[in-house]
């Protein structure tokens, strides 16, 4: 089973019980906080690494539950020390990212209702079922993952780039320009002489922006 | 602009075809998002309103030979890269001191680097 240092409320989504799935976070980079850590040792970690911990935690639950957005601003607090204008930035990002990246599949069902439940199953159809889950939440989130621990990842920094790079094309700007500008170009091949009918609307929208013009042009003329 | 405003409002001249439609569709587009701020709010307005109502015109006519789909989609995909450059744009100060900041942590700047540049071209 994954990992039991959940905190999920009764009837909770099974899915936090698995545990990075495919989703690749840095080595030694935790999905959860750990509050029961003894307290000699909790002490001894620098304020820092309390701060990084608790931001990969706190990404890493935002991602399960599919809160991009909030995920990127925990990983971006970790490099700025929550400059606003900084997770900001990634904020929107993300979202831009969001609003490129495909839908995917919907979420696997669980085979019960809560989480009592869920620990009676035998042990293989929970693992199934977490697996599956885990491949959902791979594919669901796994690119933005990947985009986030391109930055993130200390030792595996090349990696992180290339899978990036290969995971990524489809949703490239520049890619995604290329493309439509492809499509516009063959669009055009069949449509390019055909004569554009303009509708009532827009006449009267040129009408408004021509007598604006000539409102400026005569106060100009004035001064 | 009064190139295009001319010859939309005088119906006795010669319609526009879709490519010089598009070539219009594009300068009133950029007019409207780089010169918006300086225009009045009810002129930009009606730019705006013009470009809108311009765009579905094209399609109409791409309609015509059966791409109006075609269209639309090559319009989607453009508009959702532009934004992904836009929200790019507005990371890259954040990114460059980043990476200076996270040297000294030993974060990868060199695979934030490699995105950055995979994602704007740059």
């Amino acid at each position: 089973m994954g990992s039991t240092g959940l905190r999920l409320p009764p009837g909770a989504e099974l899915e936090s019980e698995s545990d990075s799935g495919g989703m690749r976070l840095p080595p030694g980079a935790e999905l959860e906080s750990a509050p029961s850590q003894s307290g000699s040792e909790q002490q001894q970690t620098s304020s820092g690494e309390q701060f990084k911990q608790q931001a990969w935690s706190q990404a890493g639950q935002n991602l399960r539950q599919g809160q991009f957005v909030k995920a990127a601003r925990n990983i971006g607090s970790l490099f700025t020390s929550q400059n606003p204008a900084a997770v900001s930035a990634v904020s929107d990002t993300a979202g831009a990212l969001r609003s490129v990246l495909p839908q995917g599949t919907p979420r696997p069902k669980p085979p019960v209702a809560t989480m009592q439940e869920f620990q009676k199953l035998p042990k293989e159809q929970q693992d199934a079922y977490v697996q599956q889950v885990a491949k959902w939440q791979a594919d669901q989130y796994g690119t933005s993952m990947q985009l986030a621990a391109g930055f993130m990842t200390p030792g595996s920094a090349g990696n992180a780039a290339s899978d990036v790079a290969s995971s990524v094309k489809n949703v490239l700007p520049g890619a995604m320009k290329q493309r439509a500008g492809e499509l516009f170009q063959s669009v055009s091949q069949d449509a390019g002489k055909v004569k554009v009918d303009l509708g009532t609307a827009t006449q009267e929208a040129a009408d408004k922006l021509l007598g604006w013009q000539k409102m400026i042009n005569q106060g100009s003329v004035c001064e | 602009m009064n190139k295009f405003l001319q010859p939309v409002t005088k119906p006795n001249l010669a319609p526009l075809t879709y490519d010089e439609a598009r070539q219009w569709y594009q300068v009133l587009g950029n007019l409207s998002a780089d010169e918006a701020s300086k225009l009045p709010p009810s002129v930009k307005r009606d730019l705006a309103g013009l470009v809108t109502n311009l765009k579905t015109d094209i399609g109409n006519a791409a309609g015509d030979v059966g791409r109006a789909a075609d269209y639309y989609k090559a319009m989607g995909d453009f508009a959702k890269a532009s934004r992904l450059q836009d929200a790019w744009a507005t990371y890259k100060p954040w990114l460059i001191k980043t990476g200076i900041y996270a040297t000294g942590a030993g974060v990868g700047v060199k695979a934030g680097y490699s995105l950055y540049k995979l994602l704007t071209g740059e």
